[in-house]
């Protein structure tokens, strides 16, 4: 049984068992089948040769040997058949094995990738929060409207910080179900406003035009009003943050003809995602890599985006852009209509 | 003593702004760049004393800017102190090679940077 050292070494366990069951043993059978031929032939051979009869015996004992070898180069044959086939499954097992240490170790560099990012978003805010205080502090800011300054400085600065805490914590728990989300009658065109009022800041200090386009007519659709405006101001935020200076953003809110839609577009004259990339920026801590030298990023924020647009509120997000001549981002979400309401 | 010149490069308005005060109100003269290539530019022209530079910048990062400088022979004796958001630890080898005298990890205290500027500059406080 030298022969059959099995499980081999990839195959110990369960799986060793099952191959023993099935390989094994069609091997053995086919070796006491030959013994068997073998001892048959020679039996009947004896038999007739103690009878007298001097040809027949020595065929039948011929054709019983025969049978035999034939049996046991067949038992050779299948066992190299099985090595072989043992090889396969081994080489097959060592490559599903490499393959998933590769995705193991893919994992780990993405979530290093990840812990670094959160860590420079973090620290770069602070970073000009805790500057501003100091000079305050030192009254190194000559003068008072150069003390306003730093002050709204640290003001949108905290803010900022407060978005990206609010962006980590919310992902977190829309995929653990565990976010309470509380619907009413929103007016999309006021939570675009509010949330332009709070990029508006940044897009002055790149020299970025800031265009508005809102409904004549208010429209509404059965929101969580504070989420939707997470939504709006990531979407705003990522559209400044790739727009090089003296760019522009501007802002669509359209309702559809019907009024059943609306359609709430971010277009921007930034730097453009390369199409290989296109399908995948809104998942999770997905970064264009041209786009990460561009500007920094944790690769939550679109995330977050599809997550409340279409998880939560069951509307649609997508994204076209062309490189080096910009982006177009949007969401549409149902709005709230007369069926609607005798349904509700 | 003569009035000093310090190129100070981030693509941070705000920690450009905030470094440039401090620094002006020390009395240095201070140039400044919002990214790598506008620095390289900046410092062939003007020949600084001192180059403080964030690492994480678009195009050209802080480091290849110092590499850069250091390769050019008008540059190539601009000691460089390096802000950094990320935590990193630069090879000492990178830092010795590149001209990079201290690295400050961000947040940073003005007042240390200008403790560091003046360390690195052989000025007495």
């Amino acid at each position: 049984m030298g022969r059959f050292a099995f499980p081999p070494p990839v195959f110990r366990g369960k799986g060793g068992t099952g191959l023993r069951e099935t390989h094994v043993r069609p091997i053995n059978r086919s070796i006491l089948l030959a013994t068997g031929g073998a001892f048959t032939g020679a039996g009947c051979g004896l038999a007739s040769f103690v009878g007298h009869s001097p040809a027949f015996p020595w065929l039948v004992a011929a054709c019983g040997l025969a049978s035999a070898f034939a049996c046991v180069a067949a038992a050779r044959r299948q066992q190299r058949a099985f090595a072989l086939k043992t090889r396969e499954l081994e080489i097959a097992l060592e490559l599903a094995r490499a393959e998933r240490q590769a995705a193991d170790g893919e994992l780990a560099r993405m979530k290093n990738e990840f812990t670094s990012m959160v860590s420079h978003e973090l620290r770069t805010p602070l970073a000009s929060i805790k500057a501003y205080v100091e000079m305050l502090i030192d009254g190194e800011a000559p003068d008072d409207s150069t003390q306003r300054e730093f002050y709204e400085v640290i003001q949108n600065e905290a803010n900022r910080l407060g978005r990206l805490i609010d962006n980590v914590l919310n992902i977190s728990r829309i995929e653990a179900g565990l976010v309470r989300v509380r619907r009413e009658p929103v007016d999309p065109a006021d939570v675009v406003r509010e949330a332009v009022d709070t990029i508006a800041p940044h897009a002055r200090q790149k020299r970025i035009a800031l265009g508005v386009h809102l409904p004549d007519e208010s429209c509404e659709t059965l929101a969580d009003r504070d989420m939707l405006y997470q939504a709006a101001v990531n979407l705003l935020s990522n559209a400044v943050k790739y727009t090089p200076e003296g760019g522009a953003v501007s802002v669509d809110v359209a309702a559809d003809e019907d009024r059943r839609k609306v359609l709430i577009r971010i277009i921007d004259t930034g730097v453009g995602i390369p199409p290989k990339d296109l399908p995948f920026v809104f998942d999770k801590f997905y970064r264009a890599e041209a786009n990460n030298r561009i500007a920094p990023g944790t690769g939550l924020g679109l995330s977050l985006v599809r997550h409340i647009v279409e998880t939560v509120h069951g509307g649609r997000v997508w994204a076209e852009s062309q490189v080096g001549k910009g982006s177009t981002f949007a969401a549409e979400l149902d709005l709230v209509t007369s069926d609607s309401l005798l349904c509700c | 003593m003569s009035e000093k010149t310090i190129l100070v490069v981030d693509d941070e308005s705000h920690i450009l702004n905030v470094v440039s005060l401090k620094l002006r109100n020390a009395g240095f003269r201070v140039i400044t760049a919002s990214d790598g290539q506008e620095a390289l530019d900046l410092a062939g022209q003007e020949r600084p004393d001192l180059v403080i530079t964030d690492y994480h910048m678009p195009h050209l990062s802080g480091l290849e800017l110092c590499q850069r400088l250091r390769q050019s022979e008008a540059t190539s004796d601009i000691p460089a102190i390096m802000l950094t958001a990320r935590g990193y630890q630069l090879e000492p080898k990178d830092t010795e090679q590149s001209g990079i005298r201290r690295m400050l990890s961000k947040p940073f205290s003005p007042r240390n940077l200008l403790a560091t500027v003046n360390e690195v500059l052989g000025i007495a406080a």
